[in-house]
């Protein structure tokens, strides 16, 4: 009982989704006054609202949930209160309908209420599918049987074994079932096929290779003739034992070389980490030994040129030591651990000589980043040199300019214990002298200005500079 | 996403059926765009013009109203210069039971009587407010203008 209503509902969830009732033609279309206002189609569950308009049940629920109000009439409507018009559905569901697949030329017309026990049990246009787990095809319920006939997924039994077995692959079954006879291509005996694969296994007139074929014996024939008359005479016989240690010792040999290659692969991480190491190494001993800062003043630069010239000689050769050291302390390491742990083996080779060239690369890399090192020492030598030059050059001219003021200061001094001198500050002006005022702006500027505007013995610097400040000294005077 | 009966049951009837001064075509590529064109009713500002409009369903059309927009420039307080309308139909006072027939001939009755009290172009209104005739015969200007075929 259970079972059965369980299995109408499979069936009802099945054949639900085959027609949408609101997609239905119906035979007379256009009675507007059996037809809902919101789809514009004949009602379905007709209910009214409290203000007397009617409405498809589904339509009006949606219809308020964007707006509470009668869609005809705006009166507020309150879903609870709407109640079927059972009437109305009545009529409406006597409507004559067309089956929903008339397009493909079903053309039962009834009532509208009965259009889902038609399409469920008469209509012969309903899509469907073929009852074969495996096939599942889709086709129209008319052409099922037919379908049936002939559906590759169709089982069918057997005859030899009494299995059920697809149509499809029936042929292929054939050629595998072991109810069927066959016959020993080497003794011409037939059997089952169950048996057969018994007894080709021991049939004595099958063709096998010898027993020692692995190891190179080129023998082949009969089975009987194999232990008779083969195995007495075979060369390979004789050195069985020996082949067969050899065969192990082989098997043993594959197996350490399978773990080396393991440990190999482990290592490699660490070398490419070591040769990382060396890189950063090298760069921080370039960006130490690299053109770098001038010092600002004399001292600084002084200082700094001292510095880097110890740097220069000491850091290389450290550096290089080290690199070389920790370098081929690690990689012999390695080599050596590598050569212990697969003495004896001459499958060891190839990550031997991998390890090796490793090191020589390294080696080599690290030669050419020494001789960069040394080319850099001779740059950095050479800018020295040059710095240093123009720096002489400078505290010279320097020299001369300090020299010139020393003069000066000596003038002026010599002025102001002068009586005579032109010393009134506020002094519009002697005509030889110079004001003040005039001495000022161009002192500020230069040193050159002022020492040619207190006196012309000095003249340190050229020529054309105390006449300007002469003409400035003048027009001062002449404001 | 399939048209929904409802549409098809309009647009056969607006093509079938038309209402007089007013044309409704959808669009070939989308039947829920149309091409509308209502001519301005009689005794109006707007008579002998020949005013196109555009009409779009939208996705949950007739639970939301569809929307029109004026593509012919009109002189109206209730039509502002993009087209836009302002009618309460179009918009809160929108119901499922209206249809694109009944949204039309609402529109044609909004150009018979315009409602400067509830105005979308404020100019225009106040125009129309302050002197009436003088708006009325700028209307008639704009329909020779601009909405004669």
């Amino acid at each position: 009982m259970n079972n059965n209503s369980t299995a109408r509902k499979q069936d009802q969830d099945q054949e639900e989704p085959l027609y949408d009732p609101r997609g239905l033609q119906y035979v007379e279309p256009s009675q507007t006054s059996l037809q809902c206002s919101v789809c514009c189609e004949y009602f379905t569950e007709p209910v009214s609202a409290p203000c007397g308009h009617t409405f498809c049940l589904g339509c009006i629920t949606q219809a308020l949930e964007v707006s509470p109000g009668c869609p005809l009439c705006r009166t507020k409507i309150n879903p609870n209160a709407l109640y079927d018009v059972i009437a109305l559905s009545r009529i409406c569901d006597e409507l004559m309908v067309y089956c929903p697949h008339k397009s493909l030329g079903c053309d039962h017309v009834c009532q509208r209420v009965q259009i889902g026990q038609h399409l469920k049990d008469d209509c012969i246009y309903i899509g469907t599918l073929c009852r074969v787990e495996e096939c599942r095809k889709k086709l129209l319920k008319k052409d099922l049987s037919e379908h049936m006939e002939s559906c590759p997924y169709k089982r069918v039994d057997c005859l030899m074994c009494n299995t059920k077995v697809q149509k499809s692959q029936l042929q292929e079954h054939h050629k595998t079932c072991p109810a069927e006879s066959v016959t020993c291509p080497h003794c011409e005996t037939t059997r089952t096929r169950l048996r057969h694969m018994e007894h080709i296994q021991e049939c004595p007139k099958q063709i096998v290779p010898c027993t020692l074929s692995e190891f190179g014996c080129p023998w082949t024939g009969p089975r009987f003739d194999l232990t008779a008359t083969h195995i007495p005479q075979c060369p390979y016989e004789a050195i069985r034992g020996f082949l067969e240690q050899n065969k192990q010792r082989v098997e043993s040999l594959e197996q350490e070389n399978k773990h080396l290659r393991t440990i190999f692969h482990d290592l490699r991480p660490q070398v490419q980490l070591l040769r990382d190491q060396i890189g950063s190494l090298s760069e921080s001993i370039q960006l130490m030994t690299g053109p770098g800062s001038f010092g600002d003043s004399m001292h600084g630069f002084v200082d700094t040129n001292q510095y880097q010239y110890h740097s220069q000689q000491g850091a290389p050769s450290r550096a290089h030591g080290a690199i070389l050291g920790y370098d081929s302390n690690g990689a012999e390491n390695e080599l050596h651990g590598l050569e212990r742990s697969g003495s004896g083996l001459g499958t060891v080779g190839d990550t031997h000589e991998l390890l090796i060239s490793e090191n020589e690369r390294i080696r080599s890399e690290i030669e050419t980043l020494t001789a960069g090192l040394a080319s850099l020492e001779l740059k950095q030598n050479m800018a020295i040199m040059t710095e240093s030059m123009r720096m002489q050059e400078e505290v010279q001219s320097l020299r001369a300019v300090c020299h010139g003021l020393r003069m000066q200061m000596h003038y002026l001094l010599l002025e102001r214990q002068n009586p005579h001198g032109p010393s009134p500050p506020t002094g519009g002006g002697g005509g030889g002298g110079v004001s003040n005022s005039g001495n000022n702006g161009p002192g500020i500027k230069t040193h050159g200005p002022g020492t040619s505007s207190g006196g012309r013995p000095l003249s340190t610097s050229g020529p054309p500079r105390p006449r300007f400040s002469d003409g400035l000294g003048r027009q001062d005077t002449k404001l | 996403m399939a048209l929904p009966k409802r549409i098809i049951k309009e647009t056969e009837r607006l093509l079938a059926d038309p209402a007089p001064g007013i044309s409704a075509i959808p669009h070939e590529d989308n039947l829920r765009y149309f091409d509308v064109i209502i001519e301005g009713p009689n005794q109006s500002p707007f008579e002998g013009g020949v005013f196109k409009l555009e009409l779009f369903l939208p996705e949950d059309y007739p639970m939301a109203p569809p929307k029109v927009r004026f593509m012919t420039k009109i002189y109206h307080p209730n039509i502002d210069k993009l087209g836009r309308i302002c009618l309460d139909i179009l918009k809160d006072k929108w119901s499922p039971a209206l249809q694109i027939r009944t949204v039309l001939l609402s529109i044609q009755a909004l150009l018979s009587s315009p409602n400067p009290d509830d105005p979308l172009a404020n100019d225009v209104a106040q125009h129309w407010k302050e002197n009436e005739n003088n708006a009325i015969q700028t209307a008639q200007e704009w329909t020779r203008k601009y909405a004669t075929a």
